[in-house]
């Protein structure tokens, strides 16, 4: 189903094409008459939904979490997404967690965020803060033998790729775009998105980095961005406020002083746990985190108010 | 059936008694395993290898353990973040701010920093 645009310009000689896939709004910006590329897209990301959804038991991560304990064989676009998804851990130092289900659950979001009732009634406090113990770093000890598409996951841990899947499939739509000839377009995930080219007549992608007070906008000449943040994807439980940000040191919700991370990088994975990553460190060691990594980013701060992080050139300075 | 082997029985027995040749193996099949992440097998090898290591370490000092490496070296030791060209939000322009007054709730948005933007924004990244 095609929803309708969102407020939004459209550059002229694009279109925008808005339909719902992997629990958010996807969006793409392409050539007017690249109807059958953008209808590969929405099959790719239907693909990945029934691939790597934790809210379908259908789907292919749904069946690898069930076998947790023995060794499965899965397909070759899972494997080569938890070997992607695992490095990704393993480059943040378990920062970025792909095996945070337990607590997420225990934490209530149990179910898509679609159906997730904005108040929870409290749920077993003994149950939840055992929860938020289970399963983080799990990671570590999973097993993939790639080329024999086998996977073990330890007893107990479920993986939730959550929005590094998002930016993973957003780089696989770019990649069929290109492959299509289409020199400019951009794909966006929920707000996870990635470019090539640039819009006919200008330098580059004008994109609106969501804050706590107003938007700011920034020009993305390639590549990708993608924002992490704690205002979105959140629930009540028992009156007190969870979002879906956990810190794997804690197994809670990150309370780390930012309200989100907006991250430019070459993949929109990369931008995705990247984001994610400085937003779970907080300012200083967030902004030190993208320094090293010469990524360009956002911090954003619960008073509104943001700090631009330049990559190694230069330190946060906290504009208000 | 394969190749006799035409090694004297003594030689063969000798290099499968020799402890630090067998410590050898152990380690290169614990690498295998740790990699692959089978902790059973990582386990089970690993212990054999903590008994052959023992009787390896009467018959020969043990080199020093080097440092470790620093933690910034681990963190992205396999290159996830590396290997592309990274784009810039912020390096070009005249810096911009960060869109206004929260208290008030005016301001425009604008970031600055950024030229030749044509029109507003096409898309926004925020919270999915």
């Amino acid at each position: 189903m095609t929803r309708s645009a969102p407020a939004f310009d459209t550059p002229a000689g694009l279109a925008r094409t808005t339909f719902g896939s992997m629990g958010t709004d996807v969006v793409v910006l392409a050539p007017r008459g690249a109807v059958a590329a953008v209808e590969e897209v929405r099959a790719l990301f239907a693909e990945w939904d029934l691939r790597f959804s934790r809210f379908r038991l259908d789907s292919e991560l749904s069946r690898v979490n069930a076998a947790a304990g023995r060794p499965v064989v899965v397909s070759e676009a899972f494997a080569a997404v938890l070997t992607t998804v695992l490095r990704a851990a393993r480059a943040t130092d378990g920062l970025f967690d792909p095996t945070l289900l337990a607590p997420l659950m225990g934490l209530g979001y149990d179910r898509t965020f679609m159906d997730l009732p904005a108040d929870r009634e409290a749920v077993d406090a003994d149950a939840a803060d055992a929860a938020s113990r289970t399963g983080s770093g799990g990671w570590r000890a999973i097993g993939v033998a790639a080329q024999a598409r086998l996977v073990e996951l330890p007893a107990g841990v479920g993986l939730d790729f959550g929005g590094i899947a998002k930016g993973m499939a957003v780089d696989a739509a770019l990649t069929v775009l290109r492959g299509r000839g289409i020199e400019a377009a951009a794909v966006s995930a929920g707000g996870d998105l990635a470019v090539v080219g640039s819009p006919p007549g200008a330098s580059g992608w004008p994109i609106a980095l969501e804050t706590a007070g107003h938007p700011v906008v920034v020009e993305l000449e390639f590549g990708a961005l993608a924002t992490s943040s704690v205002l979105a994807r959140r629930w009540r439980v028992g009156g007190t406020w969870r979002h879906h940000l956990l810190d794997p040191r804690t197994g809670l919700p990150a309370n780390s002083g930012l309200a989100s991370v907006s991250v430019a990088a070459a993949t929109c994975a990369q931008a995705e746990v990247a984001a994610k990553a400085a937003l779970i460190l907080g300012p200083g060691r967030g902004a030190a985190f993208l320094v090293d990594r010469a990524l360009d980013g956002l911090l954003a701060f619960p008073d509104g108010s943001t700090a631009r992080v330049a990559g190694r050139a230069a330190r946060p300075a906290r504009a208000s | 059936m394969g190749a006799m082997d035409d090694r004297p029985a003594s030689t063969d027995t000798a290099r499968r008694s020799d402890p630090h040749r067998r410590l050898e193996t152990a380690k290169r099949a614990i690498a295998v395993a740790s990699v692959a992440g089978f902790g059973g097998l990582a386990a089970l090898v690993s212990a054999s290898t903590h008994r052959l290591a023992t009787s390896a370490a009467a018959a020969e000092p043990v080199a020093p353990t080097p440092a470790p490496q620093s933690r910034s070296d681990q963190d992205d030791s396999d290159g996830f973040f590396g290997g592309h060209h990274q784009p810039t939000l912020f390096g070009q322009g005249t810096g911009g701010s960060s869109g206004g007054s929260s208290s008030t709730g005016s301001g425009t948005g604008s970031s600055g920093g950024i030229g030749g933007l044509n029109g507003g924004p096409v898309m926004r990244s925020g919270g999915s």
